[in-house]
């Protein structure tokens, strides 16, 4: 890449995040009056704050970040984004940071803003037992934070690589890399417990995650399967993010204005 | 300032340019070509907007590819696809105006008032023009020093363009390079000095006003000229124009135009005119 990657100004990143507020603006008071009026119609009906938050923030979320680098591939706009005076990592590191805090910032904020006023109708028609809001620091929530900041770095390596349907294209992407696994690892098990998977699938088999793992755990071939298990968990929490973040943050850099045609 | 060594460039595996070398040092430079001849292309590659196959654009000893952030401050590109997002002018201003060290709030505001843009405007109010002049107005107050502009004057009015005139005649100094691709070009005819004329991705004339004066004269006559002395004759209303060698005396203005059919035309013969290798 022939981009300067490691230039950073911190300046120039507050810069980058107050231009993209100010141009998102209007977008962000549409959605979030959409959304909203959304919650608070469902809410009043029923209780599905909580479930409705994960759904939105992740689904949302990837939404989200499946288009933060759509300047970089419309032809009126890329002009305007790769002549904007900042470096390949700084523009980059603004987009992410949007994609990841600022999302997570907004979802909670939207929540708890929603949840508020939903609690004080119940109230008012005296609906509901007391007053109990949408908690954004409720400790299972904030969990769930890191694996949408894992998740979400695939959909920003789409949003950078693939021109248009960025979050079709990732979905469909995904599926093909868990095809692949999937054979991989069908094939890699077939080959090293041939005998203990037979026995396993005939007796009785029910797909259920828990007594999934408590049965294959259980037999002989547990500890293989738990270094597996711990390896993918690992590549999928610490390593499958900055894979995804380097190979945006080059793509970026080597994005050309003939990209957007 | 521009130094552009063996660059080699394709568009979908199609040649443009080859091995060109080219150097660009303060001035207004025209930049004059047919439809497909690779001035845009040019003006992307030294804006940093696309990558050589082979070769460096450098633009003050950094290559242009590498986007620097510096070097971007100090350019400004004038697309022929101008986009703005929907805020006000001072919104604008506001957000967009730090990235350049040396904005100048004081020439924009200047600038937009000779094109005629009211400063409190929603830039979604505007026209195409009016966002064109105002996208003019902004790059040139940010105080680059390379300024490209492609097609500049399209879908200006004739009043602006008169004052794009002014503006470009006011900002040019000897720091400035100022690249102005153009086919307009009647509305650059006091402005650009040198001219260089490209043609499929060959550089084939580059001259200053003095040296195009010096070595040529274009000159009307109600018949066609059979002497043999013309280098080049275009029919026109009421007669023909002519493109003589000059047998001395200098002229003081050229018709661009005319200039540029005869270069297209034959610029094996009006290099030899001009008297050498600089082009081709």
């Amino acid at each position: 890449m022939k981009n300067k990657l490691l230039k950073f100004s911190l300046e120039r990143f507050i810069l980058l995040i107050v231009r993209d507020l100010t141009y998102m603006r209007k977008s962000i008071l549409i959605l979030s009056g959409a959304m909203a009026g959304v919650f608070i119609s469902l809410n009043i009906v029923s209780e599905v704050m909580d479930s409705l938050f994960g759904f939105f923030y992740f689904t949302g979320g990837f939404i989200f970040t499946s288009g933060i680098f759509r300047e970089l591939h419309a032809r009126e706009t890329v002009t305007d984004y790769l002549m904007l005076p900042a470096s390949s990592l700084e523009k980059f590191a603004e987009r992410l940071f949007i994609a990841t805090a600022g999302w997570t910032l907004y979802s909670l904020v939207l929540f708890s803003a929603s949840s508020f006023i939903i609690e004080l109708i119940k109230i008012f028609l005296e609906k509901g037992s007391g007053f109990n809001p949408f908690n954004p620091m409720d400790v299972q929530l904030l969990k769930t934070i890191p694996y949408y900041l894992v998740n979400s770095s695939v959909f920003l390596l789409g949003a950078v690589y693939f021109k248009k349907m960025n979050f079709i294209k990732t979905i469909l992407a995904l599926f093909s890399v868990f095809i692949f696994l999937f054979i991989v690892f069908a094939a890699a098990a077939h080959y090293l417990w041939q005998d203990e998977v037979k026995v396993f699938f005939a007796d009785n088999f029910i797909w259920d995650s828990n007594s999934f793992r408590a049965r294959l755990f259980g037999r002989k071939i547990g500890d293989t399967a738990t270094v597996f298990y711990n390896i993918i968990r690992f590549g999928y929490l610490y390593l499958l993010p900055p894979f995804c973040w380097i190979t945006a943050l080059v793509k970026l850099g080597e994005a050309e204005v003939e990209d957007a045609f | 300032m521009i130094d552009i060594s063996s660059l080699s460039f394709r568009y979908n595996k199609i040649p443009l340019f080859n091995q060109l070398n080219l150097s660009f040092k303060p001035g207004v430079y025209g930049l004059l070509g047919k439809n497909g001849a690779g001035k845009s292309t040019l003006l992307k590659i030294i804006s940093g907007l696309l990558f050589p196959e082979t070769g460096k654009c450098l633009i003050s000893g950094i290559d242009s590819a590498a986007r620097d952030s510096d070097t971007l401050a100090r350019t400004f590109f004038l697309s022929e696809e101008i986009y703005l997002p929907s805020v006000s002018i001072p919104a604008y201003v506001k957000t967009s105006s730090p990235f350049y060290p040396d904005f100048s709030t004081e020439s924009l505001y200047r600038y937009m008032e000779e094109f005629d843009i009211k400063k409190n405007q929603k830039i979604s109010s505007l026209s195409y023009g009016q966002r064109k002049k105002f996208i003019i107005a902004f790059g040139l107050a940010t105080g680059a020093d390379i300024i490209l502009l492609d097609e500049p004057t399209n879908g200006l009015d004739i009043p602006s363009k008169t004052s794009f005139r002014k503006i470009i005649e006011s900002c040019a100094d000897e720091k400035k390079v100022i690249i102005i691709s153009t086919h307009q070009v009647r509305d650059l005819s006091d402005l650009i000095d040198p001219v260089i004329i490209i043609d499929n991705g060959e550089i084939i004339f580059n001259y200053t006003m003095d040296e195009i004066l010096e070595r040529l004269v274009i000159s009307f006559s109600p018949e066609k000229e059979s002497s043999g002395r013309e280098i080049y004759s275009e029919k026109v209303p009421g007669g023909w124009v002519n493109v003589f060698e000059s047998n001395g005396d200098s002229g003081d203005t050229i018709d661009f135009e005319i200039l540029f059919n005869a270069v297209i035309s034959n610029p094996v013969l009006i290099n030899r005119i001009m008297g050498g290798e600089k082009a081709i």
